[in-house]
């Protein structure tokens, strides 16, 4: 376990660095800079800015001042374009908002997801499995963009459950959780719905039949178990596609989360904003697969560590 | 063993329930009560300093935090008394002297002195973008470049608490529209200096003149500002709380507006239009801008004006304006758009193919033969995107010559025009006050907002001397003659007249429809029912 543990730490390092390096080469090469606009900045002072975010030092002296602000001090640098906050400010402030879209995203996929994929499959041929798996391909198929502007015309405007758009309830929430995670709701039920129907196929579930355990038990307590293997494993991806899929989602339902900033931070060439918002969602992902890993052993005695 | 069969139920359970646990802390105590008044602010402002910004939004805060020596009057656009009451101008239009409100206080209770505005405009030369507003003031410019000679004046005088005097190194009829300008609003010395760079901004550190001040600032959400009780004439504004949503997308805009939860947007998506044109809470504005197209004239044949020329009358500017764009937008017929007292802009040739055929076949190019194909650029977006398709067919209708739109994004359409690395752009200018050298000042030979490699020693001077003549009517006369050239030698073609689109809720007067579009949220007052 330990050494499972320092091997993990170590790759953690690996990964980051390779992250930090990568996005600073990539922002750097990017035409157009962060003072290019329509009107011209003075000369005098687009100087002072850039003497005063160090831009005209050396790539290799920046690279090495970042680098070393990150790892010694946890400090991401200024905002090049926000000049009242530090990269900082601007994530302690948006992360958990985005957090919330994206575990509430979670929830919404997984309870769905589940719960469609089990029915479907105790029901296997019936009606409700065709139901299921047609509403499954067609989550998958959407864009959540095109889902959520179903989702405004019906629940906004032709029948006002929820709020058009921002942050301030749950209320708030729903409408951009459910269209972020639609598409892995859809591919959890397909998925589950797959590893459910393998399972029940097995002599021990014929066995515990046999036993006269009653039906519900029989599924949710001996056959779930090993039905959620290849749900877990796709939760990683899900993790990683959550993430990606909230910058639009951010911006049709104006959450002011981290995605939304991340995409005007790449358009205005806000250097260190981009570069501090890729190394919280490197974190983010491979924390979500180092604990995909963990639960995996937990769940599959055949899996060590 | 009983731990280990349940711990797949458990971590289940777990996994479902973390969300909601998660949840919880983060959402309680995050909906605020709704403002007196909410609008939709576009984007997160870049800062609510005044001296570094530059953009409307920014603008449309700062004039809500601050108020200069003057304001702008939400209709006429004419200069107000604001923090100065009253003001002269000497004979030789030299010197200003502004003498301030007694008893102007910041909002923090500490007097508000000319020595406030003496630092601040010190400040403005070394630090905004703006900086060059201010190069009529003596020694303004060497101050700006650290260049001031140890014996040298700065015409920037606080002789006393209450007077400000500024000396000009030449007249400028429009100084007092300058000194409206947002960027050129007092900060508080004492606050800025008390708080490091970015800190001093902060919603409570703060301090301002004007008749709001910042209650609370949640990044991309809002601004909440309140009514500011140190503000000289606060009892005359008549609203409480207002809150400004930083809400990027149009369309989302427009769904808040539509569902009652904001009071005003002020962008509407264009392919709304149509169907909202009619609604008596949407109001399309002419506004002090000109989208045109710009012409790299160092790139053969564009450095022939009758190539340009040409290409610009083969233009049908009305089948852009009624087909593509349908937002109430003008053909244009010169640079500077109409509607600034006093100026009376000329007037360019209309679209006219045979002509526009004549010039092309006189250049050399009968029939569009031998014509290099060119790229038109544009700044990714959909109406760049159809106004160039359509520039494109008609240029090939009327001219026979091709030009194939092709986009970049924002930073690099405005680096390659920056570096001259371009063919045709269509572009855009936005005045920032009422006067015609907001436009013509941007085609002067030195100018960084050229880019198109033209210049003219009878239109820079021209430009120059306007800049010193005080009789209105010279003055105006230098000008026309001045965008008469450059309306000849067409270093751009200009298209259209920009429109503002506005919905606000009916339920709201003291919103003024003017070309600058500003909307002082100080005079803002439900209507009398």
């Amino acid at each position: 376990m330990t050494r499972f543990l320092i091997r993990r730490a170590f790759w953690f390092c690996i990964t980051i660095w390779a992250v930090i390096t990568v996005s600073f080469i990539l922002t750097r090469s990017v035409k157009g800079g962060p003072f290019d606009e329509g009107r011209e900045l003075p000369p005098e002072i687009e100087n002072t800015l850039r003497a005063k975010y160090n831009l005209d030092a050396p790539l290799l002296e920046q690279y090495a001042d970042y680098l070393g602000g990150v790892v010694c001090r946890f400090d991401l640098g200024p905002s090049l374009k926000l000049r009242d906050y530090t990269v900082n400010e601007i994530i302690a402030e948006t992360l958990p908002r985005s957090a919330a879209l994206g575990l509430l995203a979670l929830f919404f996929a997984l309870s769905i997801g589940l719960t469609a994929g089990i029915l479907a499959a105790v029901r296997r041929g019936s009606v409700l499995d065709g139901v299921i798996m047609t509403l499954a391909a067609l989550g998958i198929a959407l864009p959540n963009f095109m889902l959520a502007m179903l989702l405004v015309i019906v629940f906004v405007f032709a029948w006002p459950l929820f709020p058009a758009a921002g942050w301030g309830s749950l209320g708030h929430l729903i409408l951009p959780a459910f269209a972020l995670g639609a598409a892995f709701s859809a591919n959890i039920a397909r998925l589950a719905r797959s590893g459910m129907l393998e399972v029940l196929g097995e002599e021990y579930i014929r066995t515990a039949r046999a036993k006269g355990l009653k039906e519900s038990r029989v599924v949710l307590v001996h056959a779930l178990r090993s039905a959620l293997i290849p749900v877990v494993s796709f939760l990683g991806p899900a993790a990683a596609g959550i993430l990606t899929g909230s910058l639009v989602i951010e911006r049709i339902f104006a959450i002011p989360g981290m995605g939304d900033f991340f995409v005007n931070a790449a358009l205005n060439r806000d250097h260190t904003l981009t570069m501090g918002i890729v190394i919280v969602y490197g974190i983010l992902v491979y924390a979500v697969n180092f604990s995909v890993d963990v639960i995996y052993t937990i769940i599959d005695p055949r899996i060590k560590l | 063993m009983w731990l280990r069969d349940r711990l797949k139920l458990i971590l289940l359970l777990g996994l479902l329930a973390a969300p909601g646990a998660a949840l919880i802390p983060i959402l309680a105590g995050s909906a605020p009560e709704r403002a007196d008044f909410t609008f939709v602010n576009q984007c997160e402002v870049t800062s609510l300093d005044p001296a570094v910004s530059t953009a409307i939004p920014e603008g449309r805060i700062i004039m809500a935090l601050f108020e200069g020596l003057t304001t702008l009057h939400p209709s006429t656009l004419e200069p107000q008394p604001g923090a100065a009451q009253s003001w002269e101008v000497s004979g030789d239009g030299l010197s200003y002297t502004f003498h301030l409100r007694p008893g102007l206080r910041w909002s923090d209770g500490s007097p508000l002195t000319a020595g406030d505005f003496l630092y601040s405009w010190k400040r403005f030369l070394r630090i905004a973008p703006y900086a060059y507003l201010l190069w009529h003031v003596e020694g303004g410019k060497a101050y700006h470049e650290g260049d001031l000679p140890p014996d040298g004046r700065l015409g920037l005088k606080a002789p006393d608490d209450r007077t400000f005097v500024v000396r000009l190194e030449s007249p400028c009829p429009y100084f007092l529209n300058l000194v409206s300008f947002y960027v050129l609003y007092p900060v508080s010395r004492k606050c800025v200096e008390a708080h490091e760079t970015g800190e001093w901004t902060k919603p409570e550190n703060l301090v301002c003149n004007g008749p709001f001040r910042v209650r609370e600032r949640r990044l991309k959400d809002r601004i909440r500002l309140e009514r500011n009780p140190f503000y000289w004439d606060s009892g005359n504004v008549a609203v409480e709380t207002i809150d400004a949503l930083a809400v990027d997308s149009p369309v989302t805009a427009l769904n808040l507006y539509l569902t009652g939860a904001v009071d005003w947007i002020n962008v509407v998506p264009p392919i709304a239009i149509p169907a909202l044109r009619d609604r008596s809470d949407f109001s399309a504005t002419l506004n002090l801008g000109t989208n045109f197209l710009r012409f790299n004239t160092e790139r053969e044949p564009l450095n022939d004006p009758a190539v340009r020329r040409a290409i610009h009358l083969a233009v049908d500017r009305r089948e852009l304006v009624e087909g593509v764009l349908k937002g109430g937008q003008a053909p244009a017929s010169s640079f500077v758009p109409p509607g600034i007292p006093g100026y009376e802009p000329p007037s360019t040739g209309s679209f006219d193919p045979p002509r526009a055929r004549e010039l092309m076949a006189a250049a050399g190019y009968p029939e569009g033969r031998g014509f290099p194909e060119f790229d038109l650029l544009y700044s990714t977006g959909e109406t760049g995107r159809d106004i160039c398709e359509v520039i494109a067919i008609q240029l090939r209708r009327h001219l026979n010559i091709r030009v194939h739109p092709a986009s970049q994004e924002r930073k690099v359409y405005y680096l390659s025009q920056e570096t001259l690395d371009y063919d045709i752009a269509l572009c855009s200018w936005l005045g920032d006050y009422l006067d015609p050298s907001t436009f013509l000042d941007v085609f002067t030979s030195g100018s960084g907002n050229n880019r198109t490699g033209w210049g003219n020693a009878r239109y820079d001077e021209l430009v120059r001397l306007s800049a010193a003549e005080m009789s209105p009517g010279r003055r105006a006369d230098l000008l026309r003659g001045a965008e008469e050239i450059l309306l000849d030698e067409a270093p751009i073609g200009v298209l259209y007249f920009r429109t503002t689109t506005n919905m606000i809720d009916p339920a709201w007067d003291g919103y003024g429809n003017n070309i600058l579009d500003v909307h002082p949220l100080k005079h803002l007052k439900r209507s009398e029912p």
